[in-house]
């Protein structure tokens, strides 16, 4: 059942966000930044946590849930130190990157 | 004809229908999945296997094929973060280790990083004051 609702929930965050794509001319770089924004403000109202509950892994997939962790973090463990939990896809990404860039080179 | 009216007649229309179904549908089978990965793993690895996978799917060249198709689908997860981090990592390469990768990588997704630190500071401030 959560598995649906999973589907459910990341397929309509992902329709919004192709909706705001196809209707402005906000590029992909500002519906991210946007969707991140909009994940820290639900985390402050205190919604974001009810939709993981709810949704289960596709409320944690998405964007948003990364700034739900950036605020999370400032408020637990103080906002210089916010990085906490949102430190897992950072460093991740970046030391995935550089492997990658150092294996693969530009497709033609 | 006009001019605007050749323009339009030769630029190709972009289905909007379509591409709202595949984002929805592409998005709707990661979020699936990643479910299935939550409760296997939880949702630390979940994340760390989207982002390997992510990257090593941009490394291929395979990435831009699969946003060309799933628009964004695939581009509001986590994947898209790592793709974006690995895809400039890749075009700057050959510029060198510190103004190509170190000063580049984080061309796109430093825009995600900073806006959400900043918010989320001052959404706890507020939250401080209130």
């Amino acid at each position: 059942m959560l598995i649906i609702k999973s589907f459910i929930f990341t397929g309509v965050v992902c329709l919004i966000a192709q909706i705001i794509k196809d209707n402005t001319k906000l590029t992909s770089g500002h519906i991210t930044s946007l969707f991140t924004v909009a994940g820290a403000f639900l985390g402050f109202l205190g919604i974001y946590d009810k939709l993981i509950e709810t949704f289960g892994g596709g409320a944690s997939v998405v964007i948003m849930s990364f700034g739900n962790a950036l605020y999370k973090g400032a408020v637990e463990l103080g906002i210089l130190q916010m990085l906490g939990k949102a430190s897992v896809g950072i460093v991740t990404a970046v030391l995935m990157g550089f492997i990658i860039s150092l294996v693969f080179k530009v497709k033609d | 004809m006009s001019y605007q009216e050749l323009v339009k007649s030769v630029t190709p229309k972009e289905n909007k229908w379509k591409n709202l179904i595949v984002a929805f549908l592409s998005g709707g089978v990661i979020g699936a999945v990643s479910q299935v990965l939550v409760s296997a793993l939880g949702v630390e690895y979940m994340m760390v296997i989207w982002i390997v996978l992510a990257s090593i799917l941009t490394g291929m060249g395979v990435f831009d094929d699969m946003v060309d198709k799933f628009k964004m689908g695939v581009i509001i997860q986590t994947t898209g973060f790592a793709h974006s981090i690995t895809a400039s990592a890749i075009d700057y390469k050959s510029e060198g280790f510190v103004t190509g990768i170190g000063s580049n990588c984080f061309k796109l997704a430093g825009s995600v990083i900073i806006y959400g630190i900043i918010s989320a500071a001052v959404l706890a401030l507020v939250r401080g004051i209130l």
